[in-house]
This record gives structure tokens, C-alpha cells and sequence, in this order.
């Protein structure tokens, strides 16, 4: 896919998590779009593509976030490598894998985030960053989750360039 | 006359005898109460018939007039949208006059400020900090470290700037400490955010006397903040005899995700502490 069309929707999704937080939040905490685009890009076309997607989303997210720059950039990076690590055709034709994929992606992006912060001087508690807003956060993440993925599974098909994935429940 | 042509007759001479018979006994009175179980009988099923009959003669006057009913739906509809649009532009109005008017209110009880309008444009995306952008920044004379403020109090301070926006890391933020006063005994503190929007003081000294309910202000202190901005209100008291200092947990007066308009305190220079 483009680089470019790849910044815009990146870009745009992180747009989407800054302006509509009053909308979204639900339980305290609001889903992520950028995180499910990353881990479904990464399923959809590797690990490569899935760190240049982490490496995007997370600086488009920093750049929205009072946080030094970096920080989401380093922690979906590493989701956007570590999604793919299981990695097997199942784990493509199947919906119920991705969602367990974001579901994981976002325990484990949370508490790196939480964990740079607090090298950076944030005083957040790791165990209740991670009851109170990681697992609510974690659930909310998988539920967006198929729209997201058939969403950007569409794009990829519209590009022609993936491989063909079929969607089974 | 043939037979038949005689019961004819007889007939008609006993219908016609009971129906002068009927009159009669109608006249007299007599025949009311049968009339009326009759007629109590009758009703219910008139009334069906009534309606059913006034039901057809909707239907057959609908379906003639039926092309009118749709140019007049299609005018109603039309006059419908120009009435939520104008809804509309009278909320937008509302909306502004009661921002306008808390800027008005605000500017009465600190007249010693001049403040400036900005659009809170963003959050954080994180859920983990607490930052708000604003559409000013230093085109418009805002500096890092300016207070920025609504009109239910302190909403945190500037942190970063560009040429038109500002990100301001709001009170609530875990990493924010404000130096702050209990209104009513003036024992001072510091309020710091929390995880999840929550406030709390710490460092009330021992003995002071902490109340559900006492209104919390900027203290002044460290020349960061100005005094007497409201920062919160105590909803919870957290005093045991083995520690140094008390708590209190606060609540904001401020609905962090509703703010749409904040002013940035132009007049107001945070101290720098070498």
C-alpha cells in the first residue's frame, strides 16, 4: 500500500481519537482506532507492514498527545512486530483470532505506555493503570475491532496487492 | 277474491292494526322501556358500523385527495427541516450567549484578568494523561506555563505552544501539582490528579480541621498559579493520627470533556524558580 494513503489513514484515525473523545468514552475510557488499524495491518500484510504502521500511528498519536513524541510510536511499533508473531493462516481466516490479537495488543501497548511514562515521570500506578483502564480499554478495543479489520481487509483487497485472505466465522 | 289474495288482506289489516297499535301504545308511554333496551343494544353496534362507515368515507376521500396530501407532506417536511435548522442555529446562539456570559461572569469576579478566548480543539488521545488543545498560541501572545482557566475555575496551564494552538495539561493530570488553600480554614496543600480525572490534596498539616463540602483555592504559593482560583471541592477526608499530613479527595467543578471554550490568563506571569 501507499505510504502515503497509509499517513493519511493513520493520521486520521488518530484525528478521530483526539476530536471525539467526549463521544466515545465509555466505562471511564475510550477505544482506540489507531491500535486496531495496527494490529489488523499487521495481520492482514506481515510484520514489516505492521511496524511502518506502528511506527506511523504511534508519531500521529504523539502528535495529539502531551506526552513527548515517541512514546506511542515506540509502544505500537512493538505491537505492530509482535502481532505477527503468531502469525499462520488461521490466524488470518478466522475473525475470532484478530479479536483475540487486539485484545492481547492492547493489555501489552498499554502497559508499555504506562511503563515509558513512568520512566518519563508519570506518577501512574502499573496495577491500577492496568485494572482500572487497560482491560476496560483492552474490551472496548475488540469490540471495534471487526469494523476496523473488514474495514482496512477491504482496502487491502481494493489494492490488489495482499494476499487473498478469506473471512470465515 | 281467491285465497290468497285474502291473507293479503288480512295481513296488511293486522300489520297496519299493529302499527297503529305501536303508535298508541307509543303515545301512551308504554312502549318506552322496550325502546330503550333496544336501542341500549343498538348503540354499541351503530357506533361500529358509525365508525366503519366514517372509516370508508376517510379512505375514499383520502384516495381522491390523495396527490394533495403528498405536495402538502412534501411542504411539511420542508417546513420541518427549515424549523430544525433554525432550532439549531437558536442552540448554537444559546450556547454562545451562555459562553459569552460566563466569560461576562468570569470577568466580574477576577477583573483584574485579561483573558482570552480559545477553542478547546482536542484531547489526549491516551487514556492515561490529561491534556486539552487550544486553538491560541503564541501568534496570539500566549507562553508556556500560562494559565488557562474556565468559569467554574483552574483548568491547568499551558505546556507547550505553536504558532496557533497550545496543549495544556490540565489539573487533573497525574503529573500536576498545584499549590492550593482550603477557602474556609486556609490551611494550605497540594492538589495533584489522579488516575482517571480524580483529585486529591495532600499535605494538609495535622490538626487542621479538613470538612466535607470546603471550596479548595489556588494558594498563590511557588508563583506558578494565581490565588484564589477554584481548583475543587472536598468530598473526601482521609485523616489518620499515624501520619504527617491529611488528604482530601476533590471533585472538580469543571465537566473536563464538556469544556468547549477556555481563556488563557494574559496578565499573569508564572515565577521562575532558579
Amino acid at each position: 500500500m501507499n505510504v502515503y494513503l497509509a499517513v493519511l489513514l493513520l493520521a486520521g484515525g488518530a484525528l478521530l481519537q483526539s476530536s471525539l473523545y467526549p463521544y466515545l468514552t465509555i466505562i471511564g475510557v475510550r477505544p482506540g482506532i489507531v491500535l486496531p488499524m495496527v494490529v489488523s495491518w499487521s495481520i492482514i500484510k506481515g510484520a514489516s507492514a505492521g511496524v511502518t504502521w506502528g511506527l506511523i500511528g504511534g508519531l500521529a498519536l504523539d502528535l495529539f498527545s502531551g506526552a513527548p513524541l515517541g512514546v506511542s510510536a515506540l509502544a505500537l511499533t512493538a505491537v505492530g512486530f509482535a502481532t505477527n508473531l503468531g502469525e499462520s493462516k488461521l490466524f488470518k481466516s478466522t475473525l475470532v483470532l484478530p479479536l483475540i490479537a487486539v485484545f492481547l495488543a492492547s493489555l501489552a501497548y498499554d502497559t508499555m505506555h504506562v511503563l515509558l511514562l513512568q520512566a518519563l515521570g508519570w506518577d501512574l500506578p502499573l496495577v491500577e493503570a492496568v485494572t482500572r483502564i487497560a482491560v476496560p480499554t483492552a474490551i472496548l478495543n475488540t469490540i471495534v475491532m471487526p469494523v476496523i479489520y473488514l474495514g482496512l481487509q477491504w482496502i487491502a483487497r481494493r489494492s490488489n496487492r495482499v494476499r487473498e485472505l478469506e473471512l470465515e466465522w | 277474491m281467491n285465497g290468497s289474495q285474502g291473507r293479503a288482506v288480512v295481513l296488511a289489516i293486522v300489520f297496519v292494526a299493529l302499527s297503529v297499535a305501536g303508535v298508541l301504545l307509543h303515545l301512551a308511554g308504554l312502549l318506552t322501556p322496550a325502546e330503550n333496551a333496544v336501542l341500549q343494544l343498538a348503540i354499541p353496534v351503530q357506533r361500529v358500523i358509525g365508525d366503519a362507515a366514517g372509516g370508508a368515507r376517510e379512505l375514499v376521500t383520502t384516495l381522491q385527495s390523495l396527490g394533495q396530501l403528498r405536495e402538502e407532506n412534501r411542504r411539511l417536511a420542508q417546513e420541518v427541516a427549515d424549523l430544525q435548522s433554525r432550532v439549531v442555529r437558536l442552540q448554537e446562539a444559546e450556547i454562545e450567549n451562555r459562553s459569552l456570559r460566563e466569560q461576562l461572569g468570569f470577568k466580574r469576579v477576577y477583573p483584574a484578568y485579561d483573558l482570552l478566548p480559545a477553542e478547546v480543539v482536542g484531547h489526549d488521545p491516551s487514556n492515561y494523561l490529561q491534556f486539552v488543545s487550544i486553538d491560541k498560541g503564541s501568534n496570539d501572545g500566549v507562553g508556556v506555563g500560562a494559565v488557562v482557566v474556565v468559569a467554574q475555575g483552574l483548568l491547568g496551564r499551558v505546556v507547550s505552544i505553536g504558532g496557533n494552538f497550545s496543549k495544556v495539561l490540565l489539573v487533573t493530570d497525574v503529573s500536576s501539582s498545584v499549590n492550593v488553600m482550603l477557602q474556609s480554614s486556609r490551611a494550605s496543600g497540594v492538589a495533584s490528579g489522579q488516575l482517571g480525572e480524580g483529585l486529591t490534596m495532600r499535605y494538609i498539616p495535622q490538626g487542621e480541621q479538613v470538612r466535607l463540602g470546603d471550596m479548595v483555592l489556588t494558594s498563590g504559593l511557588g508563583g506558578n498559579f494565581p490565588k484564589g482560583l477554584i481548583v475543587g471541592r472536598v468530598k473526601q477526608v482521609k485523616q489518620k493520627d499515624i501520619e504527617l499530613f491529611q488528604e482530601a479527595q476533590l471533585e472538580s467543578l469543571i465537566d473536563f470533556r464538556r469544556v468547549e471554550v477556555a481563556y488563557v490568563i494574559r496578565n499573569f506571569s508564572p515565577q521562575k524558580i532558579e
